[in-house]
C-alpha cells in the first residue's frame, strides 16, 4: 500500500472509488458532472480500454492525444474533439450505439434516488405543482433505460436518498423484481451507487428478475460505520453479507485526480 | 446556385415569424442570430432544443418565447426568473430527453409520422401521460405506448417534429449555404435537416471551391438553407470548436440582471436594443469585458488532420 493522503475530501474519495469500480466498463457513456472526472481517472489509472463517450457525439475519446489531459468541463467541451475516434451526433450515440445495444456502461448522476435505484432528474414536488426544477434528463433517461450496466455517482445527502422519487425520470428497478421487463425494458437495472459515505449495490442475483431489487450497502468509506449510514436512509437498509471497508486513497489516485480537475470545475471546496 | 448572403437583420425579418417553432442547436448556439430575434421583438415563439441553453434563456427572458420543448434547461443554474415563469404558467415546458427529441426531429426530417424508442418506458413521463396536467405537457397524450406488432414488446411512439425555422452557427459556409460544422453535432444535424427554413450564420464565408473539395465534411447542403449570414464570433458566449471556448461574463450579467423587470430591461436595452448590428455588439463586448475579451477565448492547443484525404475519378 502506498502512502495514504490524509486530507482527501469525501467528494474526492467518492470520485476515486467510483473510478476503481469502473475497471472493465468497456464502451462507457459519461454523464454531465462528476462522472466526467471519475471516468477519466478510471481510464488513465485503471483501464485504458475504457471507450470514453459523451452523448453529443464523442465516441472513444483518447485524453492524452492533445498532450494536456484534463477533465472535460461539459459534454460539449471542445477538448473532446481532440483525439476522439469518432465525432458524430446525438443519434450516433444515443440512437445507434445505445439503441443498438453497444453501450456497456452508463455513468450517471441525478437529483434524487430511491430504494429501487430510480433516479429523478426533473423536479421536486408534483409535475403540475413543483417546488423546484432540476435541469432535466438530458440523456440520463435514455441511458438508464438501455445501457447494459449503470453506475450512479451521487454525493450522500439525506434529501437525495428518498423512499420514492418525486418524479421517476430514469428507471432503476421501478418497484421491484421483474418490473423492468413488464415495462418493456431489459431486466438489468442499476448496478452500483457510489456515494460519499459508501457503495451500494442491489439485492438481485440475476440482474433484476428475482430478489428484492432494493439498494443494499456493499462497502463503506474509510471511517464510516454501517449504523450511521442506515440511520440516514428513510427505509430499512439492507446490508450486503460481504459488506467491507474501502481502502484509503493512494497518493497516485489523489495526485492524478487533482491534476485532472486543476480548475476545480468539479471538486470546489465545500461543495459537497 | 445563387448567393443567399444577407444581413442578420434581413434574414431574421424574412424567415422568422411570430408564432414560429424555432430549433436552436445545443453546445454551439447561434447567439448572434438569437440576439437579432430579440431585437426585432419576435413573439410567441416555441423553442425546440435538446439543451435549452444560453440563447434559449436569452430569447425567453427577452420576451420572445412562451414555450420550450427540451431535455435540459440551462445547466445547473435554472435561473430563478425562468423557474418563476414556468411556475406562473408564462413559459410552458415540454420535457423530453436528448435521444427522444433528436429522434422526433429525425422523423420530421424524413417525413415519418412517428418514430419508436424503448427510452421512457417505466418512467413517470409515461405514467402521467394520460393524466391532465395544468401548465405542463404531460397529459397531452403525445406519447403512446403500444405492443410492437412484430415482437409483441411494449414500445413508445414519439410524434414527428418539424420546426418552422432553424438557427444554426457553423465554422464555414459558402454563399450558397453549404455549411461545414465540426465538433460534437448534438441535435444540430437533425434540427437543421428537419426545419422548413434554415438560417446559417458562419464564422467564415469560404469559396465554394473549398467546400466542394471535401464534401464529406459538409454537414448541411445549401439547398436546405434559406439565408447565410457572415458573423465572426457569432456563437459567443457559447463555444465553437477550433475557434473559441465558452465565456461566462455576459451570461452572468444576464442572470444577475434578471432579478427585477427594471434591471432586465436595462440589460436588454444595453446589449440588444442599443446594438443595432453584430459589430456594435462586439464593440460593446470589448468595451465592457476588456479589449482582448474575445481574443483570449481562442484555443492555445490546435490539432490539425495529420493527413488530408483525396478524392479521384477516371476522366
Amino acid at each position: 500500500m502506498e502512502e495514504v493522503v490524509a486530507d482527501c475530501s469525501l467528494a474526492e474519495m467518492m470520485c476515486i472509488v467510483a473510478a476503481r469500480y469502473m475497471k472493465g466498463s468497456g464502451t462507457t457513456f459519461v454523464g454531465l458532472g462528476l462522472p466526467m472526472l471519475s471516468a477519466l481517472l478510471a481510464k488513465m489509472l485503471h483501464d485504458p480500454e475504457i471507450a470514453y463517450c459523451t452523448e453529443v457525439g464523442v465516441v472513444d475519446w483518447q485524453p492524452e492525444f492533445g498532450g494536456s489531459p484534463r477533465a472535460p468541463r461539459g459534454v460539449g467541451d471542445p477538448i473532446l474533439t481532440v483525439g476522439t475516434a469518432y465525432l458524430g451526433d446525438m443519434l450516433d450515440t444515443l440512437g445507434t450505439l445505445l439503441m443498438g445495444s453497444s453501450v456497456d456502461t452508463a455513468v450517471l448522476s441525478g437529483g434524487q434516488i430511491d430504494r429501487y435505484g430510480n433516479l429523478n432528474t426533473l423536479l421536486i414536488g408534483s409535475y403540475s405543482d413543483f417546488a423546484r426544477r432540476f435541469p432535466g434528463s438530458g440523456g440520463n433517461t435514455d441511458l438508464a433505460c438501455m445501457a447494459k450496466r449503470t453506475i450512479v455517482i451521487m454525493p450522500f445527502e439525506p434529501r437525495r436518498f428518498v423512499k420514492r422519487v418525486d418524479f421517476l425520470s430514469s428507471p432503476g428497478y421501478i418497484d421491484g423484481p421483474g418490473a423492468r421487463r413488464r415495462a418493456g425494458l431489459e431486466p438489468q437495472g442499476p448496478n452500483l451507487v457510489i456515494t460519499t459515505l459508501g457503495v451500494f449495490g442491489f439485492d438481485t442475483s440475476d440482474g433484476g428478475e428475482t430478489g428484492s431489487c432494493e439498494m443494499e450497502l456493499r462497502a463503506l468509506m474509510p471511517g464510516v460505520e454501517a449504523e450511521g449510514v442506515a440511520a440516514l436512509i428513510p427505509w430499512p437498509l439492507r446490508l450486503s453479507p460481504t459488506l467491507n471497508q474501502i481502502s484509503p486513497p493512494t497518493q497516485e489516485e489523489i495526485t492524478l485526480l487533482r491534476r485532472l480537475d486543476q480548475a476545480k470545475t468539479y471538486l470546489r471546496d465545500g461543495r459537497y | 446556385m445563387s448567393s443567399k448572403l444577407m444581413s442578420a437583420e434581413e434574414a431574421i425579418a424574412r424567415f422568422v415569424h411570430d408564432g414560429d417553432s424555432v430549433h436552436m442547436g445545443q453546445i454551439t448556439e447561434a447567439f448572434g442570430l438569437a440576439r437579432e430575434v430579440v431585437r426585432q421583438r419576435k413573439r410567441d415563439l416555441t423553442f425546440i432544443c435538446a439543451g435549452h441553453g444560453v440563447a434559449g434563456l436569452f430569447t425567453t427572458l427577452g420576451g420572445c418565447s412562451r414555450k420550450a420543448i427540451t431535455a435540459y434547461m440551462w445547466g445547473e443554474l435554472v435561473p430563478g426568473p425562468l423557474r418563476e415563469m414556468v411556475q406562473r404558467g408564462e413559459l410552458k415546458v415540454e420535457d423530453y430527453t436528448n435521444q427522444t427529441i433528436t429522434l422526433m426531429l429525425m422523423a420530421g426530417a424524413m417525413g415519418m409520422p412517428f418514430v419508436t424508442t424503448r427510452s421512457l418506458l417505466g418512467t413517470d413521463y409515461i405514467a402521467l401521460e394520460s393524466v391532465p396536467q395544468p401548465g405542463g405537457f404531460l397529459g397531452d397524450q403525445k406519447l403512446k405506448v403500444i405492443d410492437s406488432p412484430f415482437d409483441g414488446r411494449p414500445v413508445v411512439l414519439l410524434p414527428a417534429m418539424r420546426p418552422k425555422v432553424c438557427l444554426t452557427h457553423v465554422q464555414w459556409a459558402d454563399a450558397e449555404g453549404n455549411a461545414v460544422f465540426w465538433g460534437g453535432l448534438g441535435d444540430n444535424k437533425w434540427g437543421s435537416w428537419a426545419a422548413e427554413r434554415v438560417i446559417v450564420s458562419a464564422e467564415e464565408i469560404v469559396p465554394t471551391e473549398v467546400i466542394r473539395s471535401h464534401p464529406q465534411q459538409v454537414t448541411l447542403p445549401g439547398l436546405r438553407v434559406s439565408a447565410v449570414v457572415h458573423m465572426p464570433w457569432g456563437a459567443v458566449p457559447t463555444p465553437l470548436a477550433g475557434y473559441y471556448r465558452a465565456d461566462y461574463p455576459l451570461i452572468q450579467e444576464m442572470i444577475g440582471s434578471s432579478s427585477t423587470a427594471e434591471t432586465l430591461e436595462a440589460f436588454f436595452g444595453r446589449w440588444v436594443y442599443g446594438c443595432p448590428t453584430h459589430e456594435a455588439f462586439l464593440a460593446l463586448y470589448r468595451q465592457r469585458f476588456g479589449a482582448d475579451a474575445l481574443e483570449i477565448l481562442k484555443p492555445n492547443i490546435h490539432v490539425e488532420p495529420v493527413r488530408s484525404i483525396s478524392y479521384g475519378f477516371d476522366p
